[in-house]
């Protein structure tokens, strides 16, 4: 057993640093290597808008691409395939999306829009498939509520590593193949520097899945062959008919949504409200050390007090830590502290709901008669990007309303500004 | 902290699959397939006795 969980670890680790790569840098990459010079802004805007608007649509698919694994039956089974497929194509579109497609960024960026755009979703549409097959394996690894909880444990746990990795190597290996491949001295970054870090992290996520590929097994049950062919228009049906999926559904969308949009917020609270941006960046560092911490007590916790005791109890420590964001005014030590109660039972009450979702599995197979793995799962990934794009509307609008943006200081902030910014980032979420 | 405790509230009153009934699951859905497979089984020895 130990070889499948360190398997599955480290395919979720190569997996995150490959999300955490598409999702921060690439932004990054575009604006400050790819284009340069007269007309960037808005070139680099083209780009980041298409991003966008492919994974808005992407989102709608979710489903159907647990169809499409559901469906499959090979001798490798039913995920393997997808995955290995996944990482292989995805990874070749990194390092495509890290690259200036031979040139055409700088000699015809009409034809590198388009070029791109179909690069993305084809990339998009593998990343996603990588990701139902990675993720929808739980039910497939055992019906056993304890072996679920683990192997969701080490999962999260190798994410938590592969996401915080990438903030820690992004720049020595940006600046190491930047003297390596344009011979550059000191901290200069240059395209070739990014490939290499793409290329870097493309391998890692492929070496991740091809540890899960080989060393993690799909049981045999009686349970598990209970199965039939799920047609396409059935997928949102085998969904809604899924009461406890849906009301698990709505409660985690409320979550994720209030988690994400007070999360994005803090920064604006550090430079609008202390006046200290440079503050900031300790938030990360406790979130990632606590992070490391919360995912490993996970399986201790819940065999004492329950899902629904890690679930309801977190949340109730996250009401302690935002009744402290309010007292903290503008002292940033005190944010610190109230981020800590803030986020330390996030990573728990994710793996709290992740496993509802998986044992949902079963409880639709008893309640339809059909066993749905893959559609069952991918309503986590869906409902995550769900609360992403609309928290990015909702930042947005609270930057504004609260007149928090550009060069305003703490003291341009009126009263009636941060009330709303207060609503927005404390009372709403 | 709305949007927190609505889906807390949620959790605790609407989410009802625990560990313990999803281990009852599993049990009833063990025994179903079971019976099923048996009958599957009884009918097509009968259309070959006929």
């Amino acid at each position: 057993m130990i070889k499948q969980y360190l398997s599955y670890a480290l395919g979720a680790f190569g997996h995150d640093a490959f999300y955490a790569t598409l999702n921060t840098y690439f932004a990054i990459f575009v604006t400050s290597a790819l284009f340069v010079g007269k007309g960037a802004a808005a070139e680099a805007g083209i780009v980041t808008t298409m991003v966008v608007v492919i994974r808005l649509i992407e989102i709608a698919f979710d489903p159907m691409i647990g169809g499409m694994v559901d469906n499959t039956d090979t001798k490798m089974g039913k995920f393997k395939p997808w995955l290995l497929a996944g990482a292989i194509v995805s990874s070749i579109g990194l390092i495509l999306m890290f690259s200036s497609l031979f040139g055409l960024a700088d000699s015809n960026t009409s034809i590198y829009f388009l070029v791109f755009g179909i690069v993305f979703v084809i990339m998009d549409i593998f990343y996603s498939f990588k990701d139902i097959s990675f993720w929808s394996m739980l039910p497939a690894l055992s019906v056993d509520t304890k072996v679920r909880n683990r192997f969701g444990t080490v999962g999260r746990f190798g994410s938590t590593l592969g996401s915080q990795g990438v903030i820690i190597v992004i720049m020595p290996l940006v600046i190491y193949f930047s003297q390596k491949f344009s011979g550059t001295h000191g901290d200069t970054q240059t395209r070739a520097g990014w490939l290499g870090f793409a290329i870097v992290i493309g391998l890692v996520s492929l070496l991740g899945a091809l540890a899960t590929f080989f060393g993690t097994k799909e049981t045999k049950s009686l349970i598990r062959q209970n199965t039939e062919r799920t047609r396409f228009r059935d997928v949102f049906k085998v969904i809604g008919e899924n009461d406890q999926l849906m009301w698990l559904g709505l409660s985690y969308l409320l979550f994720a949504l209030s988690y994400v949009v007070t999360n994005s917020l803090l920064i604006y609270y550090f430079r609008y409200v202390i006046g200290n941006s440079n503050a900031y960046s300790v938030i990360g560092g406790v979130t990632a050390i606590l992070g490391i911490i919360s995912v490993p007590l996970f399986p201790i916790i819940v065999s004492k007090i329950t899902r629904r005791g890690v679930y309801v109890g977190g949340i109730c420590m996250m009401l302690v830590g935002y009744l402290l964001f309010n007292f903290a005014g503008d002292s940033a030590i005190m944010m610190y502290i109230a981020d800590a109660i803030f986020f330390f039972p996030y990573p728990m009450i994710f793996l709290a709901a992740l496993m509802t979702i998986t044992d949902s599995v079963e409880y639709g197979q008893w309640k339809n008669g059909t066993r749905n793995e893959s559609v069952t799962l991918s309503v986590r990934p869906l409902i995550d990007k769900l609360a992403g794009a609309f928290s990015t509307g909702i930042v947005v609008i609270a930057a504004v309303q609260a007149g928090m943006t550009g060069n305003a200081k703490p003291s341009d902030i009126t009263a009636h500004g941060m009330f709303i910014f207060h609503s927005f980032i404390f009372y709403m979420p | 902290m709305i949007l927190l405790v609505v889906s807390a509230l949620i959790y605790q009153f609407k989410v009802t699959l625990s560990e313990k009934k999803h281990a009852e699951i599993v049990k009833k859905l063990e025994k179903r397939i079971k019976t099923e497979n048996a009958e599957k089984a009884a009918d097509t020895k009968a259309e070959l006795d006929n």
